[in-house]
C-alpha cells in the first residue's frame, strides 16, 4: 500500500527537504502534496486525500495552529495524521498542539532519519503493508 | 546583550548550521570580518512573548546557494540551489531563532515568532552593522557572518 503524503510550510526548501527524506528512505509513496500555508493545504485536501500531513507552526495566510483547529472541526479530516515539523521548543505549546490532535512532533532542525521513523510509528513500517 | 546570550547564540547559530546544512561556523572577532566584496544579503524576523526581539542575519549573498544546495544535497552548479538560497537563509534564521529562544526562556515559554524577511544589504551597512554593540561575527567556513539578537523587556 502506498501512501499519499502533504507538506505543509512556507519554505519551499523545507519542503523539498522532507519530500527527499520520503523518497531516499524507501517509503511507499502514492502522491506527494506540498502546500505553503494552512489555506493551501486546507485547499488541496478539498480534493485530495492524505494519509498523513506534515505541517510548519510558523506559516504566513494561515499557521499551523489554525490549521489543526481547522482539520479538527472537520469529521473528514480530523483522522489524518499531523506531524509537528518546527523550530518550536515550548514544551507548553506541543503539548496544546497534542491536544488538538497532533501525533508527533519534530523539531527543525531535524536529522532525516527521524522522520522515517515518524512515518513508520504512525502509519506502520513499510513491510508492514 | 547579556554575556549569558551571546555566548547561547554563538553556541547555538553554530550547532543549527552544522545540523542543518553540514556547514561549519566559528565565532570570530569583528574586525576579521570585514566588508565582503560582491554584495550581501540580510535577513530578520521578531519574536514576541515573555519578552520580545528580533534577531538579524547578515552573509555574502554568494553563500546562500550553498547553503541551500547543503540543505538538499544537491552540487552547487545547480539553478535550484540558487533559486532557493534566500529561502534557505530566512529557514537558517527562522531555525537559530526558534532554538536560542528556547535555550534562554526555558521550555515552558511561548513565543510568537514573524515570517523572516530577507534585503540586499547596502554597502556600508555591512560595517554598521559589525560595530554593533550586540553583534556577533563568524566564519562559515571562511565566508564572514554578522548575527545580532536584541532582547527587550526580559527580567534582569
Amino acid at each position: 500500500m502506498a501512501f499519499n503524503f502533504l507538506i505543509v510550510d512556507d519554505s519551499e526548501t523545507v519542503r523539498a527537504v522532507i519530500a527527499k527524506t520520503l523518497h531516499v528512505a524507501g517509503l511507499p509513496i502514492n502522491e506527494l502534496y506540498q502546500a505553503a500555508n494552512g489555506k493551501d493545504a486546507l485547499d488541496i485536501l478539498a480534493g485530495h486525500w492524505a494519509d498523513l500531513i506534515f505541517t510548519d507552526i510558523n506559516m504566513p495566510v494561515m499557521d499551523g495552529i489554525e490549521f489543526i483547529d481547522r482539520l479538527g472541526a472537520d469529521d473528514m479530516l480530523k483522522s489524518i495524521p499531523v506531524v509537528i515539523v518546527s523550530t518550536e521548543g515550548s514544551q507548553t505549546r506541543i503539548e496544546q498542539l497534542k491536544a488538538k490532535g497532533a501525533v508527533a512532533y519534530v523539531r527543525k532542525p531535524f536529522q532525516p532519519e527521524l522522520i522515517r521513523k515518524v512515518v513508520e510509528e504512525t502509519l506502520g513500517a513499510p513491510n508492514e503493508n | 546583550m547579556k554575556t549569558e546570550h551571546a555566548e547561547a547564540l554563538s553556541d547555538t547559530f553554530c550547532r543549527v548550521i552544522e545540523q542543518l546544512a553540514f556547514m561549519f561556523a566559528e565565532p570570530a572577532e569583528p574586525d576579521v570580518v570585514p566588508q565582503p566584496a560582491g554584495p550581501c544579503v540580510a535577513v530578520a524576523m521578531e519574536f514576541s512573548g515573555v519578552f520580545g526581539g528580533s534577531l538579524r542575519l547578515a552573509v555574502p549573498a554568494a553563500i546562500c546557494a550553498e547553503l541551500a544546495g547543503n540543505m538538499l544535497g544537491m552540487d552547487l552548479d545547480d539553478g535550484e540551489a540558487a533559486a532557493r538560497g534566500t529561502d534557505s537563509l530566512k529557514e537558517l534564521l527562522n531555525i537559530t531563532c526558534g532554538n536560542i529562544l528556547t535555550e534562554i526562556a526555558g521550555t515552558e515559554a511561548v513565543f510568537t515568532l514573524t515570517i523572516p524577511a530577507a534585503e540586499p544589504l547596502e554597502p556600508g551597512k555591512w560595517d554598521e552593522f559589525r560595530r554593533r554593540e550586540g553583534a556577533l561575527a563568524f566564519l562559515i567556513d571562511d565566508n564572514p557572518a554578522l548575527l545580532e539578537l536584541v532582547v527587550k523587556g526580559e527580567a534582569a
